[in-house]
């Protein structure tokens, strides 16, 4: 049978250790809580970078595609032939008139008149052919210049903004980078009291009792 | 029950936080002064507009046209003297002449044009290398102001250039030497003819035997 201060001291004991538990119960609860505050906001800052550096690719790949189309095949015949255009309008100003006349005006014959039409006819039908040909020539170097100065801009455009996003990228590895807050688990003084005050009367029982009373009485 | 709860400390968290706003802070301020430094040498080099690139080619024009024109009125003139030296100035054979001499004119006057264009899109694509330049110097250090001044001071240098042109050469040369050549041909085809006809005048094969 067992003796009452025993059986207080499996209660004290059981209670005792109930308390402990329950304080690192809580202890690992919110460790746990911890964590889980410290990854979400490390998930936010990761998924906030990626909203940035979509934006960042959506605007590179918009130069891009722009570019692209600029540098077809089509446009490419239709600035040679704007250039090509303008030109011969450059020139239309200030190209000077092709013609076989004698500038000393001396008097010619009629078959000489006749020769000299003929002759302006044919030097200005060489002259406007010979210059179209060189229109045409110039305006591969025009118009090879203008896509290359786009290409450029767009080269610009496109490292600047490669440059936003490496350093984006290098605050987001900081920011994704957050350490769970320190828990200190809660003392639980009254438990293990208890426990060590039931734990001692368990083991002293009825017989310890009495030694227990010797040694406080001496 | 009757323990107390865990203590949560965030102090470490929170300065890790602090200094990832701060950071974050600062790459969009730098961000910020790339996109305000790009601004300011785009305003820089506003200047070298369509207007600015038409007036560098009729530059070169300028100096080059005369020139032609000069070589041509020599080429005329040396043409009208051979022809005149040949008893051709009223011929049809001086009426080609002139055409051809007229049409080269016409022609080497759109070479000139070609070689003004040419000039100015080599200058346009130098302008365009300094703005490269100067892009990747303000994407490197985030210095919008260094960028600016750095800009200021290409593009003076770059407003100070004179316009690049090489003097056109011999443009109109052997015009009147052919026309020589071709009046001594006929004059010696003339002797030998009258050689051949034993001193007699004209092409006839007849022989007057006294």
């Amino acid at each position: 049978m067992c003796s009452p201060l025993a059986a207080a001291g499996l209660v004290a004991s059981t209670l005792g250790g109930a308390i402990q538990g329950n304080t690192q119960a809580a202890y690992v609860d919110e460790v746990n809580r911890q964590n889980q505050i410290a990854f979400d906001l490390s998930r936010d800052a990761r998924l906030a970078e990626q909203d940035r550096q979509d934006g960042f690719e959506t605007q590179a790949r918009d130069a891009v595609r722009d570019k692209a189309v600029d540098l077809s095949r089509d446009n490419f015949d239709t600035q040679r032939a704007e250039k090509s255009q303008s030109f011969l309008d450059y020139l239309s100003n200030s190209q000077p008139q092709v013609t076989a006349l004698d500038p000393t005006n001396h008097a010619a014959s009629d078959s000489v008149k006749r020769a000299i039409s003929a002759e302006t006819s044919r030097a200005a039908g060489e002259a406007q052919q010979r210059i179209k040909a060189l229109a045409s020539l110039n305006s591969y170097g025009g118009t090879t210049t203008d896509r290359g100065l786009g290409i450029g801009d767009t080269s610009d455009f496109l490292s600047i903004l490669g440059g936003k996003r490496r350093g984006s990228l290098g605050v987001a590895s900081q920011e994704q980078n957050i350490a769970p807050a320190q828990v200190t688990p809660g003392s639980s003084f009254v438990g293990q009291l208890l426990q060590g005050a039931g734990g001692l009367a368990s083991y002293a029982g009825p017989s310890g009792l009495s030694g227990l009373t010797n040694i406080f009485a001496s | 029950m009757c323990g107390s709860k865990p203590s949560v400390d965030t102090t470490a968290q929170d300065q890790m936080r602090e200094d990832s706003r701060l950071a974050r802070e600062r790459e969009e301020a730098r961000q910020a002064e790339i996109d305000s430094g790009v601004e300011q040498i785009d305003g820089i080099f506003s200047g070298f507009d369509q207007g600015f690139f038409d007036n560098y080619r009729n530059e070169i024009l300028g100096v080059q046209t005369p020139q032609l024109q000069d070589q041509y009125s020599n080429a005329q003139d040396e043409l009208t003297f051979a022809l005149a030296r040949a008893g051709t100035l009223n011929s049809t054979a001086a009426a080609q002449r002139r055409g051809d001499l007229s049409r080269d004119y016409a022609t080497q006057t759109a070479a000139v044009l070609a070689d003004a264009n040419n000039a100015t899109d080599r200058f346009r694509s130098t302008i365009d290398a300094e703005k490269g330049d100067l892009i990747t110097m303000l994407n490197a250090t985030a210095d919008a102001n260094r960028a600016s001044n750095e800009a200021l001071s290409r593009s003076q240098n770059l407003f100070n250039k004179v316009p690049d042109y090489n003097p056109i050469g011999e443009i109109f040369g052997g015009f009147a030497q052919g026309v020589g050549g071709a009046i001594q041909g006929a004059q010696n085809r003339a002797a030998w003819d009258y050689y051949q006809s034993g001193g007699s005048r004209g092409r006839s094969s007849a022989r007057t035997v006294g």
